[in-house]
């Protein structure tokens, strides 16, 4: 038992720190199993045989005993982090007492107990005394009440600590951990989080380094661990381009009879633009990460075609804040990274958001899990909405089963044809959102019949369109939202074009508005503020 | 299939680098972690984690070690396959010069 004595000496800042350590030695551990992953699966291309087979077996222990100590030096961090937090507020408490004590007046002794300590004159008023009585008891309870949230907090962690998995446990075989994945039964994004929670912390650990495109890509798994998965994901397309460019150039240098050059200069010209296309993205990830605000998770990579890609600013399982923002027509994996294109207007509205409600934290996601029309004629069509719908659902309903903590506010925000994109999904499924924006939405993405109404779940519903914007003349996919018969609350975004809503002072205030559900401060076109 | 000897003792060469690289890495983390318990007395979780913190030390360098061991095991492996490889080659060619042929093997 921790009694007053030790409290008050204790030092959360070193159990912060050692924390900090284990978590940051969990990193690397991983990064460590990575290594072992990377050259155990070049193997079997280098060497087929007895020695080779049981060389792998043996790398995929270690690989394995590494992801084990990865996810209990993590455990340990986690468990030592969150004694430091519970140390914290006892001495806040015991600070809170002293201060109390000072006030009555009362003394508080070595040992914690507390007695009177009356002025002379007090002693001749009854009242006074009373006073000071009851005083010296709320400052007793007080200094009882911290080394309760103290002995609380070390009991918690002690059991943590008593049930990390160590690296010297049974390892999981390749086959084993197959059987780990996720069956036919497991579908919905509650059940993906179900399964995932009844995993042990290294399987999953070894899930993620071992089937990154499976666990990367599945809605109901936190997004920290979707991040992990996403990157190792990026890491191997890179590597696999990498050594099929190296494979490719060695053919042309070969140039044996027969070889067909022009197919090979074509893939190779293909997967370099591929390459192009991934390190932009990346790069654009460590700059927004470089300013030094929240960091970006990695949510969805899929190279494939336009390529789709979800990037979050702000891990969104701890925010009580979300958006998720749906860009438009011509959005593709190339171009979410451009300056002023979309990972930045992510970004603005994350910061934005969280300088308007500094007291909460603000996650805002980039959606692009559909493919988005690649031109104004394509965007006269539904199919890209009605493609994308399900996806966009679940995703918003794993957002829900993954969260930390209290519920959140969330917003589903939709640009251009993204705006029809949103709006057809909470028309179509019960998205579990609690505002939809509709920005320079071409239609709701219901039919001419459809309202604000018809969303599912009853969220709020917003739109504008601004000024110096055409789009909003356009009621290609469904009534137009801004209108007065579609029921929507119409705000103000100024006079801009139609990519102005992110650089106009306005747009951006009413929009981070709405996120914070500051919406008693949301303007309307017209209004003076 | 064809054994490619050097790209498997640098596979070799990498797996028992990261076992060596652990080894030194955990040791050099460790005082940042045993700085936790100091001014922390009375608490039972300190203790814990102290017992913890050693025992995961130990195991984590123990798989390091062994990694380095697998590692040399491949590569003394393909040493050994290159070197059966390189004999019976060598006595191939020799059996068909013997014979009177001449093709290379």
């Amino acid at each position: 038992m921790v009694d007053y004595r030790q409290l008050r000496a204790a030092d959360p800042a070193r159990l912060e720190g050692a924390g900090s350590k284990a978590a940051s030695i969990s990193r690397d551990l991983d990064s460590f199993a990575e290594d072992v992953r990377a050259q155990r699966r070049k193997l079997p291309g280098l060497w087929q045989g007895q020695d080779a087979a049981e060389a792998q077996t043996a790398f995929a222990g270690h690989q394995r005993d590494y992801e084990q100590a990865t996810s209990a030096y993590e455990a340990v961090g986690n468990a030592l982090t969150e004694l430091a937090a519970g140390v914290v507020h006892a001495k806040k408490l015991l600070d809170q007492a002293h201060e109390m004590a000072a006030s009555v007046p009362a003394v508080i002794r070595s040992d914690g107990s507390v007695v009177a300590d009356p002025p002379p004159e007090a002693r001749k008023s009854d009242g006074w005394m009373a006073s000071i009585a009851k005083g010296t008891e709320a400052v007793a309870a007080k200094i009882a009440e911290a080394l309760k949230v103290a002995n609380e907090a070390d009991s918690r962690a002690k059991e943590k600590l008593a049930s990390v998995g160590m690296p010297d446990a049974p390892s999981l075989s390749d086959a084993d951990l197959a059987r780990k994945l996720p069956g036919a039964d497991v579908d919905t994004p509650a059940e993906v989080n179900a399964w995932w929670k009844s995993l042990t912390p290294a399987e999953r650990e070894a899930l993620k380094n071992e089937y990154p495109e499976r666990i990367g890509d599945l809605d109901g798994v936190p997004a920290k661990d979707r991040d992990d998965a996403n990157r190792l994901k990026l890491d191997d397309r890179r590597q696999a381009i990498d050594d099929r460019v190296r494979q490719i150039d060695g053919e042309l240098a070969n140039n044996r009879p027969g070889l067909d050059e022009d197919a090979l200069a074509e893939e190779r010209r293909e997967l370099l633009g591929e390459r192009a296309v991934l390190d932009k993205l990346e790069n654009r990830l460590d700059e927004v990460d470089a300013r030094g605000g929240e960091k970006t998770f990695l949510l969805k990579i899929d190279p494939t075609g336009d390529g789709k890609a979800i990037v979050a600013v702000g891990d969104p399982d701890k925010a009580d804040n979300i958006v998720t923002y749906v860009p438009g027509t011509t959005t593709d994996l190339g171009n979410i990274g451009d300056d002023g294109s979309d990972i930045d207007r992510t970004a603005i509205m994350q910061t934005d958001a969280a300088a308007l409600d500094p007291g909460k934290k603000t996650s805002s996601i980039l959606w692009l899990g559909y493919d988005a029309p690649d031109d104004l004629a394509a965007a006269n069509q539904p199919g890209h909405f009605r493609s994308g719908a399900e996806d966009l659902a679940n995703f918003q309903t794993g957002l829900r089963d993954t969260h930390d903590g209290g519920r959140s506010n969330n917003t589903l925000l939709g640009h251009s044809y993204g705006g029809s994109t949103v709006g057809h999904t909470a028309d179509r499924y019960d998205t579990k959102i609690d505002n939809l924006v509709h920005v320079a939405s071409p239609g709701g993405g219901q039919g001419l019949g459809g309202d604000a109404g018809d969303y599912r779940g009853g969220p709020k519903v917003w739109a504008t369109n601004a000024g110096g914007d055409w789009v909003g003349d356009l009621p290609v996919h469904g009534t137009t939202p801004e209108t007065s018969r579609f029921g929507s609350r119409v705000f103000d975004s100024g006079d801009g074009g139609h990519s102005d809503y992110w650089s106009t002072q306005v747009s951006r205030d009413n929009i981070a508005r709405i996120i914070t559900g500051r919406h008693d401060e949301v303007t309307a076109p017209g209004d003076t503020t | 299939m064809e054994i490619r000897y050097a790209e498997v003792r640098d596979c070799a060469r990498k797996v028992g680098a990261v076992g060596e690289e652990v080894r030194e890495f955990l040791d050099r983390a460790r005082s940042g972690l045993d700085a936790a318990a100091e001014g922390n007395e009375g608490f039972t979780a300190v203790d814990a984690f102290r017992d913890v913190a050693e025992k995961l030390h130990r195991q984590s360098t123990a798989v390091g070690d062994n990694t380095v061991k697998s590692a040399a095991a491949l590569a003394a492996a393909a040493d050994d396959h290159e070197r059966t490889d390189l004999y019976v080659r060598g006595e191939l060619a020799k059996t068909r010069e013997a014979l009177g042929d001449a093709s290379p093997v």
